[in-house]
């Protein structure tokens, strides 16, 4: 009966594709090709749609809830080459990222290392197991007695959060990578150097990759929390400077532009993982 | 991650190396391009769950051959009689207990550059393209783009896929990447080539069409490749080889080496003649043997 219905919706379907004489047709069928977006954009709106209602209802209190087209108005304002958060996105985008890169290149180094030698790993599980579940908060005290209240401590603190999602995936990632392969560079001639950078990573690369972007979203939280101890500029003591000073509207644009920094770094990040695994397309479900 | 790759240093020096060069000189004065003596190979695992220590097993033991310069040899033996060990000593991946090994008379320690391997299962490098897979040996030793390039065009003609040089190897059928394996083993020009039961994952008609192949491609090569090829399938051990070499059941060593006298070229007449008849029952009767002795 089910099967009955379907198979009278497909034929109806393809008598109105056909009737339409191919004009107006194919631009549904090419919007259909984008159908994430649109239903994305859908999503989006039904959220501004219900932070404005909450807020103009008064659902949630108005004095702590601005609404969307003022955090808006104070956004664009703010983000202005003469505006109040212009100035506070770079110092902030910088140190996350250069945490960043430190925790790509030793988790990626030392995961690649850790991971090739069982030896090792055993040697340093108790280790590694106890730092990994450390709480990044419990850390910062030691961090600042090391690297002082200056960039230093910051920096050292995103690093070292997001040192260990790219470590843990790399490790793991590299006892993956199948031992046929390793063999068969080795009957070419290969070194163990050539080994690691032209089998071992881009082998493993496809499983570092959930860690990169993991990593990517510690970093900025670590970094917020590291500018809330105490920092005279930077995206996180913007916003919490806005709240003390009951500029609620500022505190909200400060909180959307960290999360579309969020948003961007894991676009450019899916785009470069895009990249770099093409060549998986077909092999796995991708 | 990675096995260690020397084998035992050669502790009895010179007069021991003059000894064995008497010894690698064939009847008719050729030096032999592979010679293995006494070679044995154990397998030491630490027991696990039931029994105490360690338990050891006997892969190789008292293993002779000696392969000639231009030979074809096929090795040919039950499952699990450790051809597959020996192939992978000659190639440098795993390391022997016992006995010699020499490759042109010199000691085989850890990979050497002039032996050329192909696996079963390809082991091509699926994010690199046919072409750059063919390129990896010689990009390894240093040899300069456009000289890689040329070469491995050349060889990528001669196995007959000029054109899927831009393809990934996971888009070709298993027979195909079987040959870019081939491809890639030649391209750096191996005195020595070794197959570990290259066609065995392939269907009947692909396998006979490669054989055919592999002979047709040894045969062009202007200097033929000393080959050895191991196999489990009596009839491409016969079809390929100037001899079959019949492996014991573990631990394997060498029980009779077996003369094809079919003339070359061979082509599929080759699998109807009377000699191949002959030979095919000869072989199966000592293999017969080794499974029995192992009821």
């Amino acid at each position: 009966m089910a099967n009955d219905i379907s198979l009278q919706t497909a034929t109806v379907k393809a008598m109105l594709f056909r009737d339409a004489g191919g004009k107006s047709i194919p631009s549904i069928q090419s919007l259909l090709k984008y159908d994430k977006y649109i239903y994305g954009l859908l999503g989006l709106a039904f959220f501004v749609f219900l932070w404005w209602f909450a807020n103009s209802t008064g659902v949630l209190n108005p004095k702590f809830l601005s609404p969307p087209q003022t955090v808006l108005m104070t956004l664009i304002a703010g983000v202005l080459p003469d505006g109040d958060i212009w100035p506070e996105i770079w110092p902030s985008l910088g140190r996350g990222l250069e945490g960043f890169a430190i925790a790509l290149a030793l988790g990626i180094l030392g995961g690649i290392f850790v991971g090739s030698f069982t030896l090792l790993e055993k040697f340093l599980a108790p280790i590694l197991l106890f730092f990994r579940n450390l709480s990044i908060l419990a850390l910062f005290p030691v961090f600042l007695l090391f690297f002082g209240i200056g960039e230093e401590s910051k920096i050292a603190i995103v690093a070292w959060a997001s040192f260990w999602p790219i470590f843990i995936s790399t490790t793991s990632a590299v006892k993956g990578v199948e031992r046929i392969l390793i063999n068969a560079a080795r009957t070419l001639g290969a070194e163990r150097l050539y080994i690691f950078a032209h089998v071992v990573l881009p082998a493993a690369v496809p499983n570092i990759f959930p860690g990169i972007r993991l990593a990517a979203s510690y970093a900025f939280t670590a970094l917020v929390a590291a500018e809330y101890l105490g920092a005279t500029e930077g995206l996180g003591i913007y916003i919490r400077a806005s709240q003390e000073r009951f500029e609620i509207p500022s505190m909200y644009a400060g909180i959307l532009v960290l999360g579309l920094i969020g948003v961007a770094i894991n676009l450019v990040l899916t785009g470069v993982e895009q990249r770099v695994t093409r060549w998986q397309l077909g092999i796995t479900s991708r | 991650m990675f096995v260690s790759r020397a084998p035992l240093p050669d502790q009895h020096g010179d007069h021991m190396t003059q000894l064995v060069t008497g010894l690698t000189k064939s009847a008719t004065g050729n030096a032999y391009k592979l010679y293995a003596g006494d070679l044995g190979k154990t397998f030491r695992h630490v027991g696990h769950g039931h029994g105490a220590g360690t338990a050891a097993t006997e892969v190789l033991k008292g293993f002779n051959l000696t392969i000639q310069e231009g030979e074809f040899v096929a090795l040919l033996g039950p499952s699990g009689c450790g051809k597959s060990t020996f192939l992978n000593i000659i190639a440098g991946l795993e390391d022997f207990n016992e006995g010699r090994l020499l490759l042109d008379g010199a000691a085989v320690r850890g990979v050497s550059k002039t032996v050329g391997v192909v696996f079963q299962s390809y082991a091509l490098f699926p994010w690199l393209s046919v072409q750059k897979n063919v390129e990896a040996g010689l990009r390894i030793r240093g040899v300069p783009a456009r000289e890689r390039h040329q070469i491995a065009s050349r060889v990528l003609r001669m196995v007959g896929l000029e054109g899927f040089t831009q393809h990934l190897p996971h888009r070709l059928s298993g027979g195909m990447r079987q040959r870019v394996a081939i491809a890639r083993a030649l391209a750096y020009d191996p005195e020595v080539l070794v197959l570990d039961e290259p066609f065995a994952a392939l269907d009947a008609q692909t396998r006979e069409f490669l054989q055919n192949e592999l002979l047709r491609i040894w045969e062009t090569v202007g200097r033929k490749k000393t080959i050895l090829f191991v196999t489990h399938s009596i009839d491409e051990a016969i079809f390929l080889a100037d001899r079959i070499a019949v492996m014991t059941k573990r631990p394997g060593k060498i029980k009779s080496v077996i003369d094809v006298n079919l003339s070359r070229p061979r082509d599929d007449n080759a699998r109807a003649t009377a000699e191949y008849g002959r030979i095919r029952r000869e072989v199966a009767a000592i293999l017969q043997e080794e499974v029995e002795l192992g009821k």
